[in-house]
C-alpha cells in the first residue's frame, strides 16, 4: 500500500437514501480532478471504522449532507471544524458513531488532525433510491468548488483560476 | 406510574425509540419502536443477482461485510454454486476478524461508558490504578507513570471542554459502582482499542482489497487473487502479516478486554439478575468446516446452528428456515390477508401503513401499531438473536472452545451458568465469543496456509458465472451468523434478474415490536424488572439497550449544523 497524503477530502453519507449520498457523490466529482497530494475516500456511513483512515492527516474536508433549519434544499453550507466536531448524542448503537466521535476519538488517541472543514449541502430527498436528485445533481458542481476553494484556502492546491462559487 | 421515552431522534429519520412504563423504581412494561421505515430492498428488483452484495453492504456502515456475505451466499443457495476452499476461508477470516474488531470496539467505545464514569476516573490515584491493573492481568501498560500521564490526558481534554465521546453522558450517576481506579483503568484501554482497531482492521484491507469498504466479495468466491509469486496477490507475505495482527489480536482479547469484562462484571454482580429477557435464542451458526455453504449445511459448524427454549440449555432444538414467519399486528404495515397472519419471507409482503401519530408526538399508540420492524418469529416464538444466544448454543452443543471459555468465566466470577440469562450474561458472551474467535481465526489462517501450501490457489468458481446457464427462476437464502445476531437474505430470482429481495436483520428479531400474539420483543421483555435510580437519567435502559449492541441497518447519519439534540429523553 502506498503512504497517505496529509490531505483527505473524505465523501460522507449512505447512497441508498438518495440524497443522504451526496457528499459521497460530490467526492468522486472531487476525485477526478486528481488534485495531487490530495486523497480521496468513500467514507459510506462507516462509523469508528474510519478512524484508521483519518488518523495522521494534517488537512481534513468532509462531503456531507448536511441538515439546517435555515437551509433549503441543496443550499451549499460550509462547516467549521467546531461545527464538524460538535455533536451531542447519546448512543445507542455503535452505528451512530458519527465523524465527530471519530474526530475526538483520533485527537484522544494522539492522532488529531489540524484543518478541518466540512462542505455539506441540504438534501431535496432522502427518500430510499439509489443515487442523488437530479436537483443536488445540479448543484454539484457548486458544492465541489467550495470543497476545492477550501484546499486553495488551506494552501494545499494552486488556485485553479475558476470563478469561486458564491456562497449561498 | 409514570412512562419514560428514550428517542435518538432527529427532525428528519429516526432510530430506535423506548417506551417504558415506570412503577416505583422499577420497569414494568416496555415498548420498542424503529421510527424509521427504509425500504432498502426494492432498490434491488430488476438488478443483476451478482451485484446485489454490493448496494446490500452499504445498508449499514458498521455491518458490511455480513450483509455481502449473506447476499453472495443467498445467490450461490439459489444457483447452486458451490465456492472453493481459499474463498471460504478468505470469507470466514473476513468475518473471524470483523467479530472482534466489532465486539472490541462496542465494548470500549459504547458499553463500557454505561459502566464506567469517565469523570470519575479523574479522582483516581495513579499508583492504586497500578496495583489493580497488575492484580487482573499480565497487559504491558501497567505502571504507575503509565496511568498518571493518561490521568492528565484525560484532565486536559475535559478542560478543553470538548467531550466528544463523552458528552452528555451520565456521569456522577448513582448507579455507577466502579472505584475511580477502575474507570481509570477503563479509560486508559479505551485508548488503547483505539489504537488496537487502527492497526487490526488492516486485516480487512489484506484481505479484502480495499478499505474501508471491501471489494473481494464476489458471487462464487473472491475476487482477491492468491499468488505466492506476485506483491500483488495473497502471498507469503501477507500470510506473516495476518499472523502477526491476529496475534496481536488475540493477545488484545486476552489481556485488556476480557480482565476488563470480569472487572466490570464484579461491581455489578446485581446486573446478572437483570436484563435476562425472553430466555428464548436462536442462532443461524457460523463458520462452516471445508466449503460447505451453510445455508445448505448446519453439519460441522464451528459455532453451531440451534435453539434454546425457556433458558433450557439440556435440549438444542434444530433450525428449519421455514418456520420463519413476520407478523406486522404492530407493525406499520398491511398484509393482504389481514394482520394478524405470519408471513414467510418468500412470500413477504411490505405495504406501508404508517398509523402512528404525525410528529412530534409524546407517545406512541402501543397497543395499535408502533413500529416501522415487522416481527419475525420462529415457530411462532419470539427470539433472542446474537451473541448470547450464539454462546448458549455452543454451550449446550458441547463445543468444546465455547464450553471451556463460559465455564472459565463463571467460574471466575464464583456464579453459575443461570447468571448468563442477564444484561451482564449478554455482554460477557460478547467477549468469551471476541476470544474463542480470535483463537479460532489462527486455526482458520493455518488452513488457509496449509490449503496454498499444498498448491491449491483456487479463488472462484465460474462454472455459473454467466446468466445463460442460470434456470429461468431459481429461489435462494443466505444464512450468515452477524455479529449481532441471525442474518438472512432472501432472493428470487426470474430471467436473470432479481425479482424480489427480502433481508431479515438481526436487530429485527430483538427490537421487534410485538406480535398477534401479543408476545414481547427481546428489548421488550428484557426491560421488565429494570430498576431506574433516576427517570431523567435512564442509564439502566441504555445499559441493556446496550447490551443487544442494536443496529437498526438503517445508517442514515445527518450532521445536523444547528447542533440539536439527537436524543430526547421525556419522562411523562
Amino acid at each position: 500500500m502506498t503512504s497517505p497524503s496529509p490531505t483527505l477530502v473524505l465523501g460522507l453519507g449512505n447512497e441508498l437514501f438518495s440524497d443522504e449520498g451526496v457528499g459521497v457523490a460530490a467526492m468522486r466529482a472531487l476525485a477526478q480532478q486528481q488534485l495531487p497530494g490530495v486523497d480521496t475516500v468513500d467514507g459510506g456511513t462507516l462509523g469508528v471504522e474510519l478512524l484508521p483512515t483519518v488518523a495522521g492527516r494534517t488537512h481534513l474536508l468532509i462531503f456531507d449532507a448536511v441538515t439546517s433549519e435555515k437551509a433549503a434544499p441543496g443550499d451549499i453550507l460550509v462547516l467549521t471544524a467546531d461545527e464538524v466536531r460538535a455533536g451531542h448524542q447519546i448512543l445507542f448503537s455503535a452505528h451512530q458513531i458519527g465523524i465527530s466521535q471519530v474526530l475526538a476519538a483520533a485527537e484522544l488517541a494522539g492522532h488529531g488532525t489540524m484543518e478541518i472543514a466540512g462542505v455539506g449541502m441540504a438534501p431535496f430527498s432522502l427518500d430510499t433510491g439509489y443515487g442523488i436528485t437530479s436537483g443536488a445533481e445540479q448543484r454539484l458542481e457548486e458544492m465541489v468548488a467550495a470543497g476545492r476553494d477550501i484546499l486553495e484556502s488551506w494552501g494545499v492546491i494552486e488556485p485553479s483560476g475558476h470563478t469561486s462559487h458564491q456562497r449561498a | 406510574m409514570s412512562k419514560i421515552v428514550v428517542d435518538p431522534i432527529t427532525r428528519i429519520e429516526g432510530h430506535l425509540r423506548i417506551e417504558a412504563q415506570v412503577d416505583g423504581d422499577q420497569i414494568t412494561d416496555a415498548w420498542s419502536s424503529c421510527t424509521m421505515w427504509r425500504g432498502i430492498e426494492k432498490i434491488l428488483s430488476g438488478r443483476d443477482p451478482r451485484d446485489a452484495w454490493y448496494f446490500t453492504q452499504r445498508i449499514c456502515g458498521v455491518c458490511t461485510t455480513v450483509h455481502a456475505l449473506a447476499s453472495v451466499r443467498a445467490v450461490e443457495n439459489a444457483l447452486g454454486i458451490t465456492p472453493p476452499l481459499n474463498a471460504q476461508l478468505i470469507r470466514q477470516l473476513i468475518t473471524a476478524s470483523q467479530f472482534v474488531h466489532d465486539h472490541v470496539v462496542h465494548f470500549y467505545h459504547l458499553h463500557a461508558l454505561d459502566w464506567v464514569d469517565i469523570i470519575s476516573a479523574l479522582d483516581a490515584d495513579p499508583e492504586g490504578t497500578a496495583e489493580l491493573a497488575q492484580s487482573i492481568s499480565d497487559y504491558p501498560k501497567s505502571g504507575t507513570g503509565h496511568f498518571r500521564a493518561v490521568k492528565a490526558r484525560l484532565a486536559d481534554f475535559v478542560a478543553k471542554g470538548q467531550l466528544g465521546p463523552f458528552s452528555n453522558g451520565y456521569w456522577g450517576h448513582p448507579a455507577y459502582k466502579l472505584p475511580p481506579e477502575g474507570n481509570l483503568l477503563a479509560f486508559s484501554h479505551y485508548l488503547d482499542a483505539l489504537e488496537f482497531q487502527r492497526q487490526y482492521i488492516e486485516i480487512h484491507a489484506l484481505l479484502g482489497g480495499k478499505n474501508p469498504h471491501l471489494q473481494t466479495y464476489l458471487v462464487g468466491g473472491v475476487a482477491i487473487p492468491i499468488d505466492p509469486n506476485s506483491q500483488n496477490a495473497i502471498n507469503a507475505a501477507t500470510l506473516a502479516k495476518l499472523r502477526s495482527l491476529l496475534e496481536e489480536g488475540l493477545r488484545f482479547v486476552q489481556q485488556a478486554y476480557i480482565p476488563d469484562l470480569l472487572l466490570v462484571a464484579s461491581f455489578y454482580p446485581e446486573w446478572t439478575q437483570i436484563g435476562g429477557g425472553l430466555g428464548n435464542f436462536l442462532a443461524f451458526g457460523e463458520f462452516p468446516a471445508g466449503a460447505a455453504n451453510p445455508s445448505e449445511d448446519p453439519d460441522g459448524l464451528f459455532l453451531p446452528r440451534g435453539i434454546i427454549l425457556n433458558k433450557d440449555l439440556s435440549t438444542v432444538h434444530p433450525v428449519d428456515p421455514k418456520k420463519i414467519a413476520e407478523y406486522v399486528t404492530h407493525s406499520w404495515y398491511s398484509y393482504e390477508a389481514g394482520d394478524d397472519v405470519a408471513l414467510q419471507p418468500f412470500d413477504g409482503e411490505t405495504t406501508p401503513n404508517y398509523t402512528g401519530p404525525k410528529p412530534p408526538y409524546d407517545f406512541l399508540d402501543t397497543d395499535g401499531k408502533y413500529s416501522w420492524i415487522k416481527a419475525p418469529r420462529y415457530d411462532d416464538v419470539a427470539m433472542e438473536v446474537g451473541p448470547l444466544a450464539r454462546m448458549l448454543v455452543a454451550y449446550a452443543s458441547g463445543r468444546k472452545e465455547v464450553v471451556d471459555a463460559v465455564n472459565w468465566a463463571l467460574g471466575e466470577l464464583g456464579v453459575g451458568p443461570e447468571a448468563l440469562f442477564s444484561t451482564i450474561g449478554r455482554t460477557a458472551a460478547r467477549g468469551i465469543e471476541s476470544l474463542v474467535l480470535a483463537e479460532h481465526s489462527l486455526t482458520l489462517l493455518d488452513q488457509l496456509t496449509a490449503n496454498i501450501a499444498a498448491g491449491d490457489l483456487q479463488i472462484h468458481n465460474g462454472e455459473l458465472w454467466e446468466p445463460d446457464t442460470w434456470p429461468k427462476e431459481a429461489i435462494g437464502f443466505g444464512m450468515h451468523e452477524a455479529p449481532r445476531g441471525a442474518l438472512s437474505h432472501w432472493i428470487k430470482i426470474v430471467d436473470q434478474k432479481i425479482d424480489r429481495y427480502e433481508i431479515v436483520v438481526p436487530s429485527t428479531w430483538n427490537g421487534s415490536p410485538r406480535d398477534a400474539n401479543g408476545q414481547r420483543g427481546a428489548y421488550e421483555a428484557a426491560l421488565i424488572g429494570t430498576p431506574i435510580a433516576d427517570q431523567q437519567q435512564p442509564l439502566e435502559i441504555l445499559r441493556t439497550i446496550h447490551s443487544f449492541d442494536p443496529c437498526m441497518a438503517c445508517a442514515a447519519h445527518i450532521i445536523d449544523k444547528d447542533g440539536n439534540p439527537v436524543v430526547e429523553v421525556t419522562v411523562l
